[in-house]
């Protein structure tokens, strides 16, 4: 071999070793970073045209529990549920324009209206709570995989708190929607699956047909009713027509994010979370709570009706002419906790 | 006298039961104030329409036929009809304990309904804390928590 072959040969090599490194270096640069991938998957559904059927295993009781639904995203701002199974929710349709979400159970006739979860400030607020998520939790992305035959990122979301539920996501390489998620109450115990079975990109259902299926009588003339937001206690202070309580106990990593007034500042809800959970603890008049199945519990010389429900704690009691409910998806020491720092 | 005052004796002028010195000074005003005179037209119609009204008289022979009924079962037909007032007449006694018990029950009535307060579902709070908490979550289950309530 001639000189200038080795010489060729030698820089052929050198030059495929150069790349081959500076391939190395810059792929972690090239690649998203999985809190990038889960701030993406927060407007993936508000900037895409879809339909999905989605299929929930819930495994609170000994069989899991199956909940199907079709799922309608039309950009900018509108959503469709419609409940396919299980039989005594199906047909049930909760439509969401962007200013009202409708929830209508046919069959039952009952219908009522909530603002807007595809507003803009609802999308704000959804926004910072993945702000406290990223202050409460470890984010990890595994192995990418594929679903419904796509490409997908895989995340897993760690607490660093104990007594936080562990979440793993599965988000679309393409469209950044999440096509899977996984919530386990601790790193084995798996409490809810919830997967799309079928995914269909840039198909619009006929809004007009969706909207037809609730009667016009029941949300013609419909109003919101009256409920002011209010962000700081001292605001709040002035606003309401009772003193207020307050907690001085909170669950590790949650936060205080706004009061709800309602009746002119006779009640108050105040709503705390820590990104993933919400804690409510609702201020009312004096009133009779009507509970099922409820065992009575006292706590710093109050006595109060503790009832479990799907996980969720609901704790109601009364005192200086008032009614406190506490509602959390907490333990139930945290939440006595709680209940016990009110002042 | 102010409209006021006229106003609320015009009906009485139309049925001539008002004196004379009042009869007067409501004639004055009336002399004076428009709309007093239109009231009182007003009412001078409705008075001449209700007039108008044929009286309903019963089939005749009903009352024979009624007394006769009644005196069939041994009893006359105001005794019938007003039984209850003679027994009362003949047991004071019994009237006033019963007053008295009726006193006490409306009073009770009155205590409790104003002590007792309004009642509210816990499913109340519950659908608001699941729109909370769809609010919130940054990865609520948006298909599952609406229906958590329905499937519990």
């Amino acid at each position: 071999m001639s000189f200038q072959n080795r010489w060729r040969t030698f820089l052929k090599s050198f030059f495929m070793v150069v790349f081959f490194l500076l391939g190395i270096m810059t792929s972690p640069l090239l690649a998203v970073e999985p809190k990038e991938i889960l701030s993406l998957s927060l407007e993936a559904q508000f900037q895409l045209d879809f339909e999905g059927i989605k299929k929930t295993q819930i495994y609170i009781k000994e069989e899991p529990y199956t909940v199907i639904a079709k799922l309608i995203y039309q950009k900018p701002d509108f959503s469709c549920i419609r409940y396919l199974a299980p039989p005594r929710i199906k047909g049930k349709i909760i439509l969401d324009d962007g200013k009202l979400r409708i929830d209508y159970v046919p069959g039952m006739d009952r219908f009522h209206i909530f603002p807007s979860l595809n507003s803009p400030e609802a999308r704000k607020r959804k926004k910072q709570s993945l702000n406290l998520i990223f202050g409460n939790y470890i984010i990890s992305q595994l192995p990418d995989e594929y679903m419904c035959n796509r490409p997908v990122y895989v995340i897993l979301l760690t607490p660093k708190h104990a007594g936080n539920p562990w979440l793993k996501i599965w988000i679309d390489k393409e469209t950044y929607l999440s096509l899977k998620q996984e919530r386990y109450a601790s790193e084995e115990k798996l409490i809810t699956s919830s997967a799309f079975t079928e995914v269909y990109f840039g198909i619009m259902s006929f809004r007009e047909e969706l909207y037809s299926t609730i009667p016009p009588r029941l949300w013609e003339g419909k109003k919101l009713p009256s409920r002011r937001i209010i962000r700081s206690f001292e605001q709040l202070r002035e606003e309401i027509t009772f003193p207020l309580s307050l907690p001085k106990h909170l669950p590790l990593g949650y936060e205080f994010q706004r009061a709800i007034l309602f009746n002119e500042g006779k009640r108050v809800d105040l709503i705390y979370t820590n990104g993933l959970k919400t804690i409510v603890f609702s201020q009312n008049p004096k009133i009779n709570v009507r509970m099922r199945d409820y065992h009575e519990m006292s706590f710093k010389g109050r006595r109060g009706r503790l009832q479990a429900s799907m996980g969720v704690w609901n704790l109601v009691w009364t005192e200086k002419g008032r009614t406190f409910i506490l509602i959390a998806d907490i333990s139930k020491e945290e939440l006595t906790k709680i209940a016990e720092s009110v002042e | 006298m102010d409209c006021k005052k006229i106003r609320k004796k015009l009906s009485s002028y139309l049925d001539n039961e008002v004196n004379l010195d009042q009869k007067s000074k409501i004639k004055e005003h009336l002399k004076k104030c428009k709309a007093c005179s239109y009231q009182l037209k007003q009412l001078r119609q409705i008075q001449s329409l209700v007039q108008k009204i044929p009286s309903q008289k019963p089939e005749p022979g009903f009352y024979e036929r009624l007394s006769s009924r009644l005196s069939e079962k041994g009893m006359s037909l105001k005794e019938r009809l007003f039984g209850w007032g003679y027994s009362w007449r003949l047991s004071p006694r019994i009237a006033i304990a019963a007053s008295i018990v009726l006193i006490l029950s409306v009073s009770l009535l009155y205590l409790w309904r104003s002590s007792s307060i309004s009642g509210v579902n816990i499913e109340v709070f519950q659908k608001e804390y699941i729109y909370y908490s769809n609010e919130m979550s940054s990865f609520a289950e948006e298909s599952v928590l609406p229906v958590l309530l329905e499937i519990k």
